[in-house]
């Protein structure tokens, strides 16, 4: 069998990103609850809060570090499996990177000690402060890989010399021209992730009749930040839709699942579609007539422009472009619907007495994970052919490795972050299963220097 | 059957709130404009942040 080793190296890279994805995502989405939490705690002294911190703060540590280690392989991978990518844009990308480290890793590792295993050690204002430290290094970190990644999106700053990347303006390298818009989009899904991982196993605490009080601060809390940042989220997200319209046209034209130059008028909005590149035409479309005249450009009879405005050889596959999108779209939707509810079920006085939405509420505790590998999926896949847009090709990029090692190394991929994944649920499950600790108990763990255990009030 | 007043209420009220999410969605992604999807992104947050100050019942139901 003759194996393809650009797609098995792109196989590869796309399984390991899309398992590394997760980790990152619930991690700062976490780390900053914590933050908030913990702040409430001290301003408050309600016992309630620090039970809450002491609870999510094992699955965060859980998240941090399976995300440490899968990111880290993906730094060897550019070298091992996209060789060419790193000698080309070495120049660029390498800098960033090594800011990341130097950034947010250096003040992850001074903070996260005290952070996990301070409660007992250091003063809560010190403690406070190592808390907001290592969320402000998650969210530096998420700066720095979002502005790599932008400008492989929007490439800005540099010139292309004898087939090498020269830095012209680093200003422009960093702040690219998508980045402005794809940063507060991912760091909003983030912390999305975060309050309904959050509502959610407080909903599941409240069904069953367990840790009561628990369950309705969480499920408050997560509810409370997820209806705001939902709408936010809608509203950066348009902006940001409408900003990579301009910048990466073919990307958005394969997102909405149209052929033609321009749409029939009024444009329908396809929800499902079997797409067929090579005749470059839809086999089967569902779709809502005249909603995507009125979502894509904002008038009850406006035309959206299709794939064959890209030649052939420069378009993405449609399927994987406009799944992501509809995965992500679909979501953040239900999301909203979700948060809706909520302010009404609150309107109601009844958010913490309704079965059903306390139910919906455990079924969308991954949602904000799914919608945003669905989102990375459309960031990624709508970008090909090019690994830097408009200046190398994927195929291009890869290295010379014969395919037997990367496909040896891509089983091997599989059965070790399998492990990892499964560890991951099992683990969170048993802390789950187990419950937070009792509030009175939680109330003794700020100590002085000395070490002695005293009440926090 | 005849509903009662506050069946018809929670009857109305679930189907209302949907309308008004639609509308506040819609307005939001921009359909009217950026100024009109700023100034009903702040809205929303201003009445979600108010009915967050509603004390809740604290029974389960079904």
């Amino acid at each position: 069998m003759n194996l393809d080793p650009a797609l098995l190296a792109r196989i590869q890279f796309g399984f390991t990103v899309s398992f590394h994805i997760i980790f990152p995502t619930i991690s700062i989405g976490l780390a900053m609850f914590l933050a908030i939490t913990e702040g409430l705690w001290l301003k408050t002294k309600d016992p309630l809060y620090l039970q809450i911190y002491r609870f999510w703060l094992g699955i965060f540590a859980m998240a941090f570090g399976v995300g440490v280690v899968t990111g880290i392989v993906l730094s060897f991978e550019f070298g091992l499996a996209f060789a060419k990518f790193s000698q080309m844009a070495g120049p660029a990308i390498g800098p960033m990177i090594a800011l990341e480290v130097l950034t947010s890793f250096f003040l992850e590792a001074g903070f996260l000690g005290i952070m996990l295993f301070g409660l007992h050690r250091v003063g809560p204002r010190l403690h406070f402060l190592a808390t907001c430290m290592v969320a402000l290094g998650t969210l530096l970190s998420a700066s720095w890989i979002l502005s790599a990644n932008s400008w492989m999106q929007t490439p800005d700053g540099i010139e292309v010399v004898n087939g090498h990347v020269v830095v012209t303006d680093w200003l422009k390298v960093v702040v690219n021209p998508s980045w402005l818009y794809r940063l507060p989009h991912m760091l909003a899904a983030a912390y999305i992730t975060g309050s309904f991982l959050v509502a959610g196993v407080g909903a599941w605490y409240l069904l069953r009749g367990e840790h009561v009080a628990f369950g309705r601060r969480t499920v408050s809390m997560g509810t409370a930040f997820a209806t705001i940042l939902i709408a936010t989220q809608v509203f950066i997200g348009d902006i940001l839709y409408q900003k990579m319209l301009q910048l990466q046209p073919a990307k958005m034209q394969a997102a909405e699942g149209f052929w033609d130059k321009q749409s029939e008028s009024p444009a329908p909005y396809y929800w499902i579609i079997v797409p067929d590149q090579e005749h470059q035409r839809n086999r089967f479309a569902l779709g809502t007539p005249v909603l995507g005249s009125i979502g894509l450009t904002h008038s009850l009879d406006g035309r959206v422009e299709g794939l064959k405005n890209t030649p052939i050889d420069r378009q993405p596959q449609m399927g994987w472009v406009f799944y992501g999108f509809r995965v992500m779209y679909g979501i953040a939707i239900i999301m909203f619907g979700v948060a809706v509810a909520s302010l009404w079920l609150r309107w109601q006085r009844r958010l913490f007495t309704t079965r059903w939405f306390l139910r919906l509420l455990v079924v969308m505790t991954p949602s904000g994970v799914l919608a945003t590998l669905g989102g990375w999926y459309l960031a990624e896949t709508g970008r090909q052919p090019w690994v830097i847009y408009g200046i190398l090709r994927t195929i291009d990029a890869v290295s010379p490795v014969p395919a037997d090692a990367l496909l040896s190394s891509l089983i091997a991929f599989v059965c070790i972050y399998g492990l990892f994944g499964t560890s991951f649920v099992l683990f969170a499950f048993r802390i789950i299963r187990r419950g937070p600790q009792d509030a009175l108990k939680a109330r003794m763990v700020y100590a002085p220097v000395s070490g002695n255990p005293v009440p926090a009030e | 059957m005849i509903m009662s007043a506050a069946s018809v209420w929670r009857s109305i009220g679930p189907v209302g709130a949907t309308i008004l999410g639609v509308a506040f969605f819609f307005a939001i992604i921009g359909v009217f404009g950026l100024s009109a999807s700023i100034a009903t992104l702040v809205l929303f947050v201003a009445l979600a942040v108010f009915i967050f100050r509603l004390p809740q019942d604290q029974e389960t139901r079904p």
